[in-house]
């Protein structure tokens, strides 16, 4: 018995530090290629899929998209804070924020984790990790398992020192998607309401902590914030539950001091620029851009144009 | 509680530790210590089915000590059918009973009648149709005074509920488990590090083989009316694979974590898709529940030893059950069928004790003949796997028609991605090169460390890499 333990242990132990050793070169690895690859860009679009659908950079001088699918604001603070770490000119921010990011899914999450969440892990320090599992160590030491895997997926490409050309290459760098699909089936509609706005908890309280964590860390560093609430489909937006929409509204009410909201949905756009219920495609990102793009001269926060 | 979760990553450790250092005092402490975990594992589900096992085992465990105790036939009889109702009534209400009710409704419909079918509202109790079985062997036997019956009640209730194979199997014989909850077990480094090979081994074919097969199954099977005939075939290959390896996979991690607690359990699969004919697929796939039906139904009936019109109904009747056991639905019956018709021409001409040994038993690669054979009967099986996988019979039979009927070259290969096929290409080599032979975990002790504790890195790796990120649960828990 005593030498099953001791072999056990030992085995265990060689395996922990060999799992150490990944992730610190595979964080060393990220941290070396995201130092290459930011630029000077001084205006950085964040959010999860609606921003990534809806924003296109190219529009936007001097700017880059790293929205990514299904991010919560958790990471979004984490990739914010790592960016100003390398680059120092970011001046302004854009930020999603819709209804569904006040989901109870983002905290039901560490129960069912999504591709992105897990790729998203190794960039999140212990602190974060933590908040992420409820605060629960067990959960907690789940997460770490599974940040484990993530910078494993990465061992190729140290191995063979492959060097990312764009941010975009970067897991979990995200950017801009310019979707060219328009389907407006009532199925996908609804599947996404169900995943939305019905859950257990109802609202998520994590995903509003590191919102405000968000608006704070942009104070902080002097950066001017824009919350963007993307179009949705009239045939999407009819069936948000009606307390969605208030607790949007009191949250919205409660952050936007100094800060310019842009709404989308006073957009008057067809079926041909949506994706589906909730995204735009292509068609409708390049108006709602330039949309943005003129609230935000409107309002002094002047922005080149690209043509 | 599943294998292939966290929780029982904390579990295992914590129980094995107080079985072999707290409660190692005496044998009563440790069964039923033994005992408290298994309903623990158990309850981590549901904790409301466990009044089913106790219950059932308390009426194993009493129409035992009656069978036992009385010489008179009539009355053996009457509780040995107690018990056996007591068991095949749980199935019939848990497992059977809406099944029955639609079908009769469905088949009054035929006939002009319109019927409301009388439906229960209940949620199939994992593992149900294992322990009952486990528990039914026991009545038998003693019935047929094979065995004596146990009046230790820790021990049997222990028997019947073991966590490492209570809710996915192997399905084990009270003849072999029981008498080793009697005998004080003693912790043996080589038995431990079998145990631990073999949980390993079980997690990498459930979490890498099974859940990545998985993925493209369901991709496959949901779309299946749209997609050439050659991503079909590779979507019964993945389900064939996917099965194998969720199923050897749990039975492996059961079999693994035993031998850590002292208890050997018998062998269920032995590389089933390395088989010449459906003859020795069958007496190396599930073979608790193969070897099962043979003694408590094929035997019984006469199994081969009588005509050949009796022979092939004795066959029919064993492959039909076999399928029904799996699940309420005629997908699983034709899924029996079938395999009923690829089996009985073997019978007839003598040919089903052909092929006994392991293929190219003393060669590193099988000859041309036996390759044929393999891929003859591993099509054959996959053919029959679509039933069992598809929703209803006229979605698999869709299925098999789209293989010849639809375009067969795919326009992209998103089926045939390289991760895939590097997983199946691991899972063959080790499959075939350490794992076809007997006493495989036994055998790895021959290479040198130097091969062994980097192969197990290396396995530890992979199954880290490319594990799906949620833990899913395991097919057989739903029979």
């Amino acid at each position: 018995m005593k030498k099953f333990l001791i072999k056990i242990s030992l085995n265990l132990f060689l395996f922990a530090i060999l799992m150490l050793c990944i992730k610190q070169t595979g964080l060393k690895y990220n941290n070396n290629q995201l130092k290459h690859l930011i630029k000077n860009e001084e205006l950085i679009i964040m959010g999860d899929s609606h921003t990534k659908c809806a924003i296109n950079p190219s529009l936007i001088s001097n700017s880059i998209n790293i929205s990514e699918h299904s991010e919560p604001y958790l990471f979004s603070y984490y990739k914010l804070k790592k960016i100003l770490q390398y680059n120092p000119s970011v001046k302004t921010v854009i930020l999603g924020f819709s209804f569904h990011n006040l989901s109870g899914i983002y905290d039901i999450s560490n129960k069912s984790l999504s591709e992105t969440t897990v790729k998203c892990m190794a960039l999140a320090d212990y602190e974060g990790l933590f908040d992420f599992s409820n605060r629960s160590p067990f959960h907690f030491a789940k997460s770490l398992l599974h940040t484990t895997n993530e910078v494993l997926y990465t061992l190729p490409n140290i191995i063979t020192q492959k060097k990312a050309t764009k941010l975009e290459d970067l897991e979990p760098w995200g950017g801009y998607y310019p979707s060219n699909n328009s389907n407006l089936n009532d199925s996908i509609i609804n599947c996404a309401i169900l995943r939305h706005y019905h859950n257990n908890p109802k609202y998520s309280t994590l995903q509003i902590k590191y919102l405000i964590k968000i608006i704070d860390l942009c104070k902080e560093c002097k950066i001017d914030i824009i919350i963007v609430n993307t179009p949705l489909h009239t045939r999407y937006s009819k069936m948000i539950p009606i307390d969605f929409k208030n607790k949007f509204t009191d949250i919205l009410r409660s952050i936007s001091e100094d800060i310019i909201h842009v709404d989308g949905n006073g957009l008057e756009l067809d079926d041909t620029c949506f994706g589906d219920g909730d995204h735009l495609n292509k068609k409708g990102a390049q108006i709602f851009t330039n949309h943005t793009i003129s609230i935000m001269n409107k309002t002094k926060k002047k922005c080149n144009i690209t043509n | 509680m599943l294998f292939n979760s966290f929780e029982y990553v904390l579990f295992l450790p914590i129980v094995f530790l107080l079985y072999w250092f707290v409660f190692n005092k005496s044998l009563k402490l440790q069964n039923f210590f033994l005992l408290t975990v298994s309903y623990i594992f158990y309850g981590w589900w549901d904790w409301r089915f466990l009044s089913l096992i106790a219950f059932s085992s308390l009426v194993d465990y009493v129409a035992a000590l009656k069978i036992e105790s009385s010489e008179k036939r009539n009355t053996r009889r009457l509780f040995l059918t107690i018990s056996l109702l007591t068991n095949l009534g749980f199935l019939g209400v848990f497992k059977y009973f809406n099944f029955f009710s639609q079908s009769l409704a469905d088949g009054f419909e035929q006939l002009g009648y319109t019927l409301h079918p009388l439906t229960l509202d209940v949620v199939l109790p994992v593992g149900i149709s294992f322990y009952t079985f486990q528990t039914m062997s026991y009545s038998i036997d003693v019935y047929r005074k094979k065995l004596t019956a146990t009046k230790e009640i820790i021990d049997f209730f222990a028997y019947v509920s073991f966590f490492p194979q209570l809710v996915a199997g192997p399905i084990e014989r009270a003849t072999n488990l029981l008498p080793q909850f009697h005998k004080k077990r003693i912790f043996s480094y080589d038995q431990g590090a079998i145990g631990m090979r073999q949980i390993l081994w079980g997690l990498f074919k459930k979490m890498v083989v099974a859940d990545n097969c998985a993925v493209m199954v369901d991709q496959i099977f949901d779309n299946h009316e749209t997609l050439p005939g050659s991503v079909l075939i590779m979507g019964s290959i993945y389900f064939a694979i996917q099965i194998y390896g969720d199923f050897s996979g749990y039975s492996d991690i059961a079999i693994g974590t035993a031998r850590l607690f002292g208890f050997k359990l018998m062998t269920n699969f032995r590389t089933p898709y390395f088989s010449r004919d459906m003859a020795e697929f069958w007496r190396r796939w599930h073979i608790s529940l193969s070897t099962w039906f043979r003694d408590y139904l094929y035997i019984p009936l006469g199994g081969s030893r009588v005509n050949t019109q009796r022979a092939i109904r004795n066959t029919f009747f064993i492959f039909l059950v076999s399928g029904f056991w799996h699940g309420a639905n005629w997908t699983f019956l034709a899924w029996g069928a079938l395999n009923a018709i690829y089996f009985i021409p073997l019978l007839l001409t003598g040919y089903n004790r052909k092929n006994i040994s392991t293929v190219a038993e003393n060669r590193c690669l099988p000859n041309i003949k036996e390759l044929l054979q393999m891929g003859i009967t591993f099509a054959l099986t996959c053919i029959a796997w679509v039933f069992f996988r598809a929703e209803n019979i006229s979605t698999a039979v869709t299925y098999l028609k789209g293989i010849i009927t639809y375009k067969f070259i795919p326009d992209n290969y998103h089926y045939f991605h390289p991760k895939y096929i590097f997983i199946l290409a691991i899972w063959l080599v080790l499959e075939w090169f350490i794992f076809r032979h007997d006493d495989a975990f036994g055998k790895i002790d021959l290479l040198s460390k130097w091969i062994r504790r980097p192969a197990y890195f290396i396995l530890i790796c992979i199954t880290i890499i490319f594990t799906v990120n949620e833990a899913q649960s395991f097919i057989y828990f739903q029979f």
